[in-house]
């Protein structure tokens, strides 16, 4: 499979085991050159070395969304290793995203750590971005928003909150960025991550309840689930797909 | 009624709905929610829109200190506000309405921060009513049309219509529907509609 050979993909968050991670193996398998990026050089390293042993192209880089400097070096650095950048993928999150906790217990300054991340990581991420997406002449944003973004939470309101404010920056950037031929779309997953894990693990039940009230009864996989739909919705296949948020959950949300 | 805001829309709508406001850009939003205690009001209405998001520009000509005063602070002084509705009403809450232009609900061109916080703020006040339900909190959303909520975007992208006859009601919505729509939520046996996202708009949108 070949339907982004000669795209350059940068992927946030992708040191993990979950969706950054699938997400960047499954750019590099449909024959994208991916920079993946986390917080931990060592763990960019892992994504990227397994992309590498799959014979794909990859460069790994420590990053934290929150520092500007370092997004737009980053952006930089990916331009002057493969000479352009056509794909984003905002995955990075805060830490405490599967934390539950009321309104009260979730301070201001806990709002500012988490935004930090969601949000000001990802207007820094976007605006950095722009003149390659746009140079790309087919360029492609996907940010992670949650369908707590959509219904709200009672486990995690800032996260909420936050996850909103990413569809509302989203749909605004697709009515903007169309007139360039970039597509900017969210995906709201249900997928095994590592903070879906901790949260499993800190709420015993939950994952159980969840997979009963998914029609596929079961979470969603980074990669094969998760990593296709990001690759279908950055090839040329769905160049006329924006603005949207796409539920990629097994169909457990179906109201829309 | 008690207006409790930031911007420009919550000072307008405070004057056309003929209601008090503090303005909590400037006061501490404790203290106003104190004040909305005080007074017994039967409704609050808060409207979080700086005018720092009312300004169409490019996405990316956006300073780092505009994303902050239009996204990043009015999120913060909704979340403030909710802290102080949770300590101050320890029984009968007044209906909460919380307000945005419903251009927010589409996203638009140029308004990319007037479009992150109020789909935000909407997303906060679907999880507060879902935490603070059972304490007999009630909150909602009023998403007003656009030129209402800020007519200073006259002229500004906005999203356009494919109807050719937009608008069902056949003419744009006013203060007086949103006066009949607030007295609607504030009373009590309205307490089964909660963290909703009511539509005022003439029947454009029509969400799905």
């Amino acid at each position: 499979m070949s339907l982004l050979k000669g795209k350059v993909a940068f992927v946030t968050g992708a040191g993990g085991t979950g969706i950054g991670r699938g997400s960047s193996l499954e750019l590099a398998a449909a024959g994208a050159s991916v920079v993946v990026t986390a917080r931990r050089i060592d763990a960019a390293q892992k994504t990227a070395d397994a992309i590498t042993a799959e014979g794909g192209a990859a460069l790994a880089l420590a990053l934290d969304v929150s520092d500007k400097a370092a997004v737009e070096t980053a952006v930089a650095a990916t331009v002057e290793r493969f000479g352009r950048l056509d794909i984003l993928i905002q995955n990075a999150v805060h830490g405490g995203s599967a934390m539950s906790q009321t309104v009260e217990e979730q301070s201001v300054d806990l709002m500012r750590e988490h935004g930090a991340v969601s949000l000001d990581g990802a207007f820094y991420l976007a605006r950095a971005a722009f003149p390659h997406l746009k140079a790309s002449g087919e360029g492609r944003m996907v940010f992670f928003t949650s369908l707590r973004g959509i219904k709200g939470s009672g486990a995690n309101p800032v996260y909420a909150a936050q996850k909103g404010a990413i569809r509302g920056l989203s749909k605004s950037l697709a009515r903007e960025w169309g007139r360039h031929r970039i597509t900017v779309n969210a995906l709201a997953p249900a997928s095994m991550s590592d903070p879906t894990l901790v949260y499993f693990e800190a709420n015993p039940g939950v994952r159980e309840m969840i997979e009963a009230s998914v029609p596929m009864r079961r979470m969603g996989d980074g990669r094969s689930d998760i990593g296709g739909v990001i690759v279908a919705l950055c090839s040329s296949l769905c160049g006329y797909i924006t603005g949207q948020t796409l539920f990629v959950d097994g169909g457990g949300y179906t109201a829309l | 009624m008690l207006v409790l805001g930031i911007g420009a829309p919550a000072a307008r709508l405070a004057k056309a709905l003929d209601a008090p406001l503090i303005d909590i850009g400037r006061d501490d939003p404790g203290e106003a929610v104190a004040e909305a205690t005080r007074r017994g009001v039967n409704l609050i209405l808060f409207v979080g829109c700086p005018d720092e998001a009312l300004r169409p520009q490019p996405f990316e000509a956006l300073s780092d200190t505009q994303w902050c005063e239009g996204v990043d602070r009015p999120l913060e002084l909704m979340l403030s506000t909710l802290h102080a509705l949770s300590a101050r009403y320890q029984a009968d809450p007044p209906p909460v309405v919380f307000a945005g232009p419903s251009m927010a609900l589409s996203g638009s061109d140029g308004l990319s921060l007037l479009a992150a916080v109020a789909e935000g703020q909407r997303a906060l006040m679907k999880s507060a009513a879902r935490q603070m339900g059972k304490r007999g909190f009630r909150f909602t959303w009023i998403a007003i049309d656009t030129l209402l909520f800020a007519p200073e975007l006259q002229g500004a992208e906005l999203p356009k219509s494919q109807d050719p006859d937009p608008l069902a009601t056949g003419s744009a919505a006013d203060v007086g529907q949103l006066m009949a729509l607030l007295s609607l939520l504030a009373d009590p046996r309205a307490k089964g509609i909660i963290g909703q996202s009511l539509v005022l708009d003439g029947g454009e949108l029509m969400l799905p």
